[in-house]
């Protein structure tokens, strides 16, 4: 490194007490615990009692717990059935949202809205929605004459239910898409035009492609977020029935804070991350076919 | 040369002086419970108030922390090295507080004050024993009993004062009181066996499983188990899975409680219900009966300890403190005041708690009462491998006799792989 000037050096000092509280705070209550954690995962440990070093035992004994399995399978199920379904969804309101009429504005805030209420408040919501017996859901499939099912009290219909639930909470990703619909420069429509292509044309070749790397980011989050579902297995079914909504991250908290079996649970959420990293790695394998990036 | 030495005096007899004064101070100790408002807190107050003039070499400090904050507080305060000397704690999980170290052995403070366990509730021994030894008091129980709605049982002909004993009676008495809209849809159920506070283990017991083996395991699987659990699954199968669920999906709490509303007619519940009719119900004439049974009475109980802990450097004082919270005198104040069900016989059995008939009802059915059995290995054992296998009953996906068979094999796994990951 070059001789600093004093100037620069007590430039650099300012500059490294502004950010320090965070720094602080990152490496003492966000590094620190991921850092321990890696160590708990290798060992017994219930919170009061110092840890005691057990190798491999909580990852083999993982391996041979069929709740893991179980979990893992209704977690699976709910992101391959959220993320595409949002992903399609957000993508087709922020079109809508993106022509420019009067009032859009208010429109985009309605939808957004959602997003902002607390996964406690929209839990609740949706139990009364998803109601057997009064629930909004059930009483406007009456309307058409069908009977609807049990939802959230069903082991079959639990996990719909959820993933219908999660399509809701699709403004954030709305919004995200907008942003990217909006950078599309209009020479390529208007060009498009000129050619006389229709509509879908349009879409299909210059929306796209063009908004491709929005969708991939979309993914992306979305896999990760979706993979760590919990509230709504914590809020409205406690797992049940039948170990229908036991989601992964719901039964690691079980493990951690009703069993205070931190090492167990330590191991199951470095197994996840595993998961999730293998999981994201092939999409940025696969993106390379679909994901369109402009050159210079 | 003499001043100094007459500075060195001087300090020595101040460090002197102040050493007999902090000797002289009281012991300091702290107490952690859950009451955090109202005539309960008040009442706890006034109780470390009279003990600490009682008591001036000691003072204790209480603090109340909301029930739903309280469990992260008490386990963060443990983990931190800076746990209170007394606290609450959850009766049904002593063992792992115990198994861990966390609390300490009562018996030797117990055999000087001439403390002994008969005073307390034989159904609460079970859970305060860990390894032969006694870690924690009786503060708190409860109780399951039966509420029966005194009109319905006119309505339909039965009489209101003699309420159903056996199964036979309660399965009999449930549909007499069931009854169906003209579209065939349920008005009214007589009795749900898995509602409010009522558990498949309940109604195992009652059919005589103890839930245990000979050796103190969990044992879900006998033919009495098996056939409590088809006793349950009998009364859904009146009523229909679905027709049930849509039913009792519109169900709420404390004012909105079905019972209160008409549209269960007996239900099992525990002692403090009683005091919910009174409150938002208070015209409803209703009944309170022990629970009916099939040859061997039994209820559920759970509740709140008392506990030292280990990291207590008073335990002397902590356990004056605690023993004045368990003598008879205060656990019948606490008891009148919180329509508590105490740990404490003679406490609980006061003469003014006992001339109401209901809270005889409740004490006769806490002597047949019982926990539910305590692993170390698995403590919610309850939720993780009996719940789902249950649900699955009363989803019609498995018979009763899988069921519990996978269970037990459930539970038995998981008690393995704790093992494999504890050396």
């Amino acid at each position: 490194m070059a001789k600093m000037t004093k100037t620069t050096k007590r430039n650099l000092v300012t500059a490294l007490l502004f950010i320090s509280p965070w720094v602080i705070g990152f490496l003492v209550f966000t590094l620190g615990p991921i850092v321990l954690s890696v160590y708990y995962s290798f060992s017994a440990y219930n919170v009061f009692q110092p840890p005691i070093w057990i190798g491999l035992d909580n990852y083999t004994t993982i391996m041979d717990d069929p709740l893991f399995y179980k979990s893992l399978y209704n977690t699976v199920y709910y992101t391959a059935l959220s993320v595409p379904g949002v992903l399609v969804l957000s993508l087709l309101l922020a079109l809508l949202l993106n022509s420019r009429l009067k009032g859009m504005n208010i429109f985009r805030t309605i939808y957004f809205l959602p997003s902002v209420l607390s996964g406690v408040a929209v839990s609740l919501l949706w139990m009364w929605l998803f109601n057997p017996d009064s629930g909004l859901i059930n009483l406007l499939l009456s309307y058409l004459g069908i009977e609807g099912p049990l939802w959230l009290n069903s082991p079959y219909w639990s996990k719909p239910a959820l993933v219908i639930m999660s399509y809701w909470g699709l403004g954030g990703v709305m919004v995200i898409n907008l942003a990217g619909l909006q950078a599309i420069p209009t020479e390529l429509y208007e060009v498009a035009t000129i050619d006389g292509a229709s509509a879908w044309r349009k879409f299909w070749s210059i929306t796209l492609p063009m908004i491709s790397p929005t969708l991939f980011f979309n993914l992306i989050t979305l896999s990760i977020g979706s993979f760590q579902v919990f509230t709504q297995a914590y809020v409205m079914t406690s797992g049940g029935p039948v170990n229908s909504t036991l989601f992964y991250v719901f039964y690691l908290y079980r493990m951690a804070f009703e069993n205070l079996r931190m090492g167990y649970a330590s191991a199951l959420a470095w197994i996840l991350f595993a998961i999730i990293m293998v999981f994201t790695l092939i999409q940025l394998r696969l993106s390379k076919r679909w994901v369109y990036y402009q050159e210079g | 040369m003499r001043k100094r030495v007459s500075v060195w005096l001087l300090a020595f007899s101040a460090v002197l002086v102040m050493s007999m004064v902090v000797s002289a101070a009281p012991t300091k100790i702290t107490f952690w419970h859950i009451y955090d408002g109202g005539e309960v807190q008040s009442w706890m107050k006034d109780v470390v108030r009279r003990f600490n003039e009682a008591n001036p070499d000691i003072i204790v400090e209480d603090l109340g922390v909301n029930f739903w904050d309280y469990w992260t507080k008490i386990a963060t305060a443990t983990a931190a090295g800076i746990a209170p000397d007394v606290a609450m704690n959850d009766l049904g999980n002593v063992g792992q507080r115990a198994h861990a170290d966390m609390i300490i052995p009562l018996d030797e403070y117990m055999a000087q004050s001439g403390v002994t366990l008969d005073e307390f509730w034989p159904a609460t021994h079970s859970v305060i024993i860990w390894d032969g030894q006694v870690y924690a008091m009786p503060w708190e129980t409860d109780v399951r009993v039966l509420y029966y709605n005194k009109a319905a049982f006119r309505e339909v002909g039965l009489d209101p004062e003699s309420p159903p004993q056996t199964w036979d009676e309660l399965k009999e008495y449930a549909d007499l009181l069931t009854s169906r809209d003209s579209n065939g849809r349920l008005t009214r159920i007589g009795f749900h066996p898995n509602l409010s506070n009522m558990y498949w283990w309940i109604f195992a017991w009652q059919n005589g499983a103890t839930l245990v083996d000979d050796e103190g395991k969990i044992e879900l699987y006998t033919p009495e188990a098996v056939e409590a659990l088809e006793y349950v699954k009998s009364f859904l199968d009146t009523y229909g899975l679905r027709e049930l669920t849509s039913f009792t999906s519109t169900f709420g709490g404390d004012a909105m409680d079905p019972f209160l509303i008409g549209k269960v007619a007996m239900v099992g519940n525990n002692n403090t219900f009683r005091e919910t009719i009174l409150r938002y119900a208070p015209d409803m004439e209703f009944g309170v009966a022990r629970l009916p049974h099939n040859g061997t009475p039994a209820s559920w109980s759970n509740g709140f300890s008392l506990e030292i802990s280990s990291q207590s450097k008073n335990p002397e004082a902590a356990w004056r403190f605690l023993s004045y919270l368990m003598s008879p005198e205060i656990q019948a104040e606490y008891a009148k005041v919180n329509s508590s069900l105490v740990g404490s016989i003679a406490g609980s059995t006061d003469e003014e708690l006992m001339a109401d008939p209901s809270w005889r009802v409740m004490i006769d059915e806490m002597g047949v009462s019982r926990f539910r059995p305590f692993s170390l290995e698995a403590p919610t054992w309850y939720d993780s491998s009996l719940s789902p296998e249950l649900d699955a009953v009363y989803q019609g996906m498995k018979d009763p006799d899988q069921a519990l068979r996978d269970a037990q094999k459930n539970y038995e796994d998981e008690v393995a792989r704790w093992h494999r990951t504890h050396r």
